[in-house]
C-alpha cells in the first residue's frame, strides 16, 4: 500500500496514527517505514521517532536494532537539540549494549563535549552505517559551526579546518572546502589566517548588567486578573 | 445530621458490633456519603471525604481494611444491590485505604484494577454526569491510580518474592495494570472531559450545560472538568515514570503554564500543585533545561514552604514534606550542574536540606550526583513485563537505567566547573596559559570551551519561555487569594525570576585569547510590584465591601454587625505590610 503513497501522505498518516493509536504496536510497521523515509529524504521527525522507541520499550519483542540505530543517527544530526538524550532514556539497558549503539553513543558524546577533532577519526568504526544516511557529515558540520560560532569571535583557519574534519593532504582542496563552508554560514576571511565570525550575542562582549524586562502580556495577565 | 456528629466521642451503643459486623457509625457514614454524592451536595461530600473518612479509618480500621462492599450492601438499608453506582466509589476508597495500610495481595491489586476500570468506565459512559465530587477526591483518584500502577510494576519485578502460581497468573494476564492501558484511560478521561477546549476558551465551556442538548458540553460539570485536568497531570507523571520526559512536558501544553494561564485548576488541591511542578522540574532537569528547572523549583519551593503550615494535620502532610525536601535536593542538583544566581532565601532552604550534597556535587563527586539523583527521582517503572523465566529481582532496573544515562550526561560536564572557576579570575587569558592551569593540551582545552558553550546553550527551552515565571507566580497569587484572608498572609515571594540568561559568566575566544565578562544580574522588582498592586486592589475591594455592608440597608443582615472594626484591622495590617 505504501508504494503508491508519497512522502507527505505517509507523514499525514503517521500524524493521524499517533493521535489515535499512539500505544498500539500494530502501527509500528508504518512508523518504521516513516523512519526509512526520513533517512531517504533528509527530514527529521523526532516526536514520531520517540513514539517508535516508546513502543519498542513497551513491547520488547518488536525491538529492531537497525531501526533504533537509524533513529539515533538522525538524533545526532539534530544536535544541539536533545533528541539523542531523549532517545537514550527510552532504550532499555538490555538492548543498549548491542552494536552499533555504543559506538553511536560515543560519537554523540564527543560532539556534546566539544571534542570535534576526535570525532572525525572515530566515525571510522561505523562509517558504512553513516554513509547509509545522506547528509550526515553536513548535518554534524553545521552543528559544529553553530557551537564554534558561539565560542569564537575569530578563529584560525587551520584550527577550523581541523575541527570540521576538512584537513586534507592537498592544501588547495582544503582551502576550497573551508571557503565553501564559511561562505555558507556567512563568515569572512580576515587577516593573519583568521576567519571572522559575525557577532551573535554569544561571541562578543556582554552587557555588564542584565536588567529587567517585562512583556506587555506578563503585566496584562496579572493586572486583568486583579481588576 | 451533620458530619461532625459522626466524629463525636459519644461512645454508646454504636461501638457495639452492629449488623454484619459493620459498626453503626460506619453504616451511618456510608449512608450519608452516598446520599450526599447522589444528590450532588459537593460541600457535604467534601467534609465527609476529607475529615470523617480519615477519622473513622483511624478509629475502626487502622491496620485493617474497611468492610467489603457486599457487607456494606447488607448493612446499609438504602443500598439495594451490589450494582449501586456508589459501589465503585466506595470500593475506590476501600482499596486506597488498603494500599495505604500495608502491601496488598495480588488478588487485591487485581480487584482494585477492575474497580478502576469500572470507575473510569462510569466517567466515560456519562454515568457520573449528575454526580458532584470534590476536587480533592478527584485528585486523589488519579494520584492513587498512578501510585497503584507504580506499586504493580514494582510488585511484578520482584520475581524472587513471587509464588509460582502468582508468576503464572501475571504471565497470563499482562493486560491487568498494563501501563499502556493506564495511559489510554488517562487520555480517554482528558478527551471525554472536554477540559482542553474549556481551557482554550479561557475557562468557559463552549457548549451547552443542558445534558439533553445537542451540544452538551461535559466541561460544564466541575467533576468532569477536574478529572480531565488531573488526568493531564497523571499523564505527565506516567510519561515521566517511563522516561519519556519530552512527551511528559508536551502533554502540559494545554495548561498554558507558560503564558499566564487563566485556568489554574491545579492550585485548588495543594498535593496536585506540588506534584505538577515537581514532575515538571524533574523533566526539565533530565532534558538539561536547568534554568527552566531552577525557575520552576524556586517558585514552587517557596510556595510550599508557606503552604505546609496549613496541612500539618492532613494525611498529605508527610507527602508534602517529602516532596519539599526532594525538590530542594533537585534544585541543588541543577545549581551544581548550572551555577546561577538564585535568591538568598532559597539558598537557605537548599543549604539546610541539601547543603552537603551540593558541596560534594560542586567538587565533581559523581557518587554525590548518583545519590542525589536516586533521592530526588520518582519511582521509575519498566512498562514492559519482566522476563518471567529469568527470575531474580529486577525492581531496580528502571532506576538504574535512567540513572546511568543521566550520569553519563553529568560526567560530560564534570570538568566545566573547574574551567569556569579559572575563567572567573580573568578578563582576558591566553589559551596556552589556561591549558596549563587545566592540565590539558590546547586542543583538549578548545574542546572544553566548545563543550561549555554547547551545554550552557541548552539550559533553557527556546524562545518565549520567559513568562513561565509569570505563570507560576500568578498562580501563586491566586491561590493565596483563595487560601487566606487579605492581609493575613506572608509577604509576597521575593522575586527570583531569571533574566534573559541567568548564567553568571560569559566568554568568547578571539584567536588565541579567551575574553571573559562577568555579568551582574539586577534585582527584578516588576513582579513584586505587580503582586503588591494586586494585593492593594483586593484589600481596597474588601474594605469597600465591608463598608458598604456596614452602612448599607440591612438587606445583607448577616454581614452588617461585623462592619468597621475588621475593616480597620485589615487596613492597619496592610499598612504594616507595605
Amino acid at each position: 500500500m505504501a508504494e503508491a503513497a508519497g512522502p507527505v501522505d505517509l507523514e499525514d498518516k503517521v500524524m493521524t496514527l499517533l493521535q489515535s493509536q499512539r500505544y498500539d504496536p500494530d502501527i509500528l510497521p508504518t512508523l518504521e517505514e516513516y523512519v526509512e523515509q526520513q533517512v531517504a529524504t533528509g527530514t527529521n521527525d523526532a516526536m514520531a521517532n520517540l513514539a517508535t522507541l516508546k513502543l519498542y520499550q513497551f513491547y520488547p519483542a518488536t525491538y529492531k536494532t537497525a531501526v533504533v540505530s537509524k533513529i539515533l543517527i538522525k538524533a545526532i544530526m539534530a544536535l544541539p537539540s536533545t533528541d539523542f538524550l531523549c532517545a537514550m532514556y527510552l532504550i532499555p539497558a538490555a538492548t543498549a549494549d548491542d552494536e552499533p549503539i555504543p559506538a553511536l553513543v560515543q560519537l554523540a558524546s564527543m560532539l556534546e563535549t566539544g571534542r570535534f577533532e576526535d570525532f572525525w577519526p572515530a566515525t571510522g568504526a561505523v562509517r558504512q552505517l553513516l554513509d547509509g544516511v545522506p547528509g550526515f557529515d553536513e548535518a554534524v558540520r553545521s552543528f559544529m559551526l553553530v557551537v564554534i560560532g558561539r565560542t569564537y569571535k575569530r578563529v584560525e583557519r587551520t584550527v577550523l579546518a581541523r575541527l570540521l574534519g576538512l584537513e586534507g593532504v592537498d592544501e588547495a582542496a582544503e582551502e576550497a572546502a573551508v571557503d565553501e563552508v564559511i561562505k555558507s554560514v556567512g563568515w569572512k576571511a580576515g587577516g593573519e589566517g583568521m576567519i571572522v565570525v559575525p557577532g551573535n550575542g554569544e561571541n562578543e562582549e556582554r552587557a555588564k548588567t542584565v536588567g529587567e524586562q517585562l512583556t506587555f502580556r506578563q503585566v496584562a495577565v496579572k493586572m486583568l486578573r486583579n481588576a | 445530621m451533620s458530619p461532625a456528629l459522626l466524629l463525636g466521642d459519644d461512645d454508646g451503643a454504636d461501638d457495639a458490633e452492629g449488623f454484619s459486623n459493620v459498626p453503626s457509625k460506619v453504616v451511618m457514614y456510608v449512608t450519608m456519603l452516598r446520599t450526599a454524592v447522589l444528590a450532588g451536595k459537593v460541600d457535604d461530600v467534601h467534609s465527609l471525604y476529607e475529615q470523617t473518612f480519615r477519622a473513622l479509618s483511624d478509629r475502626y480500621f487502622s491496620g485493617g481494611s474497611w468492610p467489603e462492599w457486599p457487607l456494606i450492601v447488607e448493612a446499609v438499608d438504602s443500598i439495594e444491590s451490589e450494582e449501586d453506582t456508589f459501589g465503585v466509589l466506595y470500593k475506590e476508597l476501600y482499596y486506597r485505604h488498603l494500599y495505604g495500610s500495608g502491601s496488598p495481595t495480588l488478588s487485591q491489586q487485581v480487584h482494585s484494577w477492575n474497580n478502576y476500570c469500572d470507575l473510569f468506565g462510569l466517567f466515560l459512559h456519562d454515568g457520573l454526569v449528575e454526580v458532584s465530587l470534590p476536587p480533592s477526591w478527584l485528585w486523589d483518584m488519579i494520584d492513587e491510580f498512578v501510585y497503584q500502577t507504580e506499586a504493580w510494576c514494582a510488585f511484578r519485578t520482584k520475581l524472587s518474592k513471587l509464588a509460582p502460581e502468582e508468576v503464572e497468573y501475571l504471565r497470563n494476564n499482562e493486560d491487568v495494570w498494563s501501563v499502556n492501558a493506564v495511559l489510554r484511560y488517562l487520555h480517554a478521561l482528558v478527551s471525554k472531559s472536554n477540559v482542553c477546549p474549556w481551557m482554550l476558551n479561557g475557562g468557559l465551556p463552549s457548549g451547552s450545560a443542558d445534558a439533553a442538548a445537542e451540544d452538551f458540553d461535559l466541561s460544564t460539570r466541575p467533576t468532569y472538568r477536574y478529572i480531565g485536568y488531573y488526568s493531564i497531570v497523571g499523564l505527565l507523571r506516567v510519561h515521566t515514570l517511563v522516561g519519556d520526559y519530552r512527551l511528559a512536558l508536551m502533554v502540559l501544553q494545554p495548561l498554558h503554564l507558560v503564558d499566564g494561564s487563566v485556568t489554574s485548576l491545579y492550585t485548588h488541591v495543594t498535593a496536585c500543585h506540588i506534584s505538577l511542578f515537581y514532575y515538571m522540574g524533574f523533566c526539565q532537569c533530565m532534558l538539561r533545561r536547568y534554568e527552566d528547572a531552577v525557575r520552576i523549583l524556586s517558585t514552587t519551593l517557596s510556595r510550599v514552604g508557606r503552604l505546609k503550615q496549613f496541612h500539618t494535620r492532613s494525611y498529605q502532610y508527610e507527602q508534602i514534606n517529602k516532596r519539599h525536601d526532594q525538590m530542594a535536593a533537585l534544585l541543588a542538583l541543577c545549581l551544581a550542574l548550572h551555577p546561577q544566581h538564585v535568591d538568598e532565601s532559597l539558598m537557605v532552604i537548599v543549604r539546610e536540606k541539601a547543603g552537603e550534597r551540593l558541596a560534594r556535587m560542586r567538587v565533581g563527586e559523581v557518587a554525590a550526583y548518583e545519590d542525589t539523583f536516586g533521592y530526588t527521582s520518582p519511582k521509575f517503572i519498566s512498562p514492559a513485563p519482566p522476563v518471567w523465566d529469568a527470575g531474580g529481582d529486577m525492581s531496580a532496573a528502571a532506576l538504574s537505567q535512567q540513572s546511568a544515562i543521566f550520569l553519563r550526561d553529568v560526567r560530560q560536564q564534570l570538568q566545566l566547573p573547574e574551567l569556569r572557576s579559572y575563567l572567573k579570575l580573568y578578563t582576558t587569558i591566553g589559551l596556552d596559559k589556561l591549558a596549563r592551569f587545566m592540565n590539558a593540551d590546547e586542543s583538549a582545552l578548545r574542546a572544553h570551551l566548545l563543550g561549555l558553550k554547547h551545554k550552557a546553550g541548552g539550559s533553557r527551552s527556546a524562545a518565549a519561555d520567559g513568562p513561565t515565571v509569570a505563570a507560576v507566580t500568578t498562580a501563586a497569587a491566586s491561590t493565596a487569594a483563595v487560601g487566606a484572608a487579605v492581609g493575613a498572609e506572608a509577604p509576597a515571594v521575593a522575586d527570583n525570576g531569571a533574566p534573559p540568561s541567568a548564567a553568571d559568566l560569559a566568554f568568547y575566544v578571539d584567536g588565541n585569547d579567551v575574553h571573559v565578562s562577568g555579568t551582574i544580574v539586577e534585582t527584578r522588582y516588576g513582579e513584586y510590584f505587580m503582586e503588591q498592586v494586586g494585593k492593594s486592589a483586593e484589600l481596597l475591594a474588601a474594605v469597600q465591601r465591608r463598608a458598604a455592608a456596614a452602612l448599607g440597608p440591612p438587606a445583607s443582615a448577616s454581614g452588617a454587625p461585623s462592619g468597621g472594626a475588621p475593616g480597620r484591622l485589615a487596613a492597619a495590617r496592610a499598612a504594616r505590610a507595605a
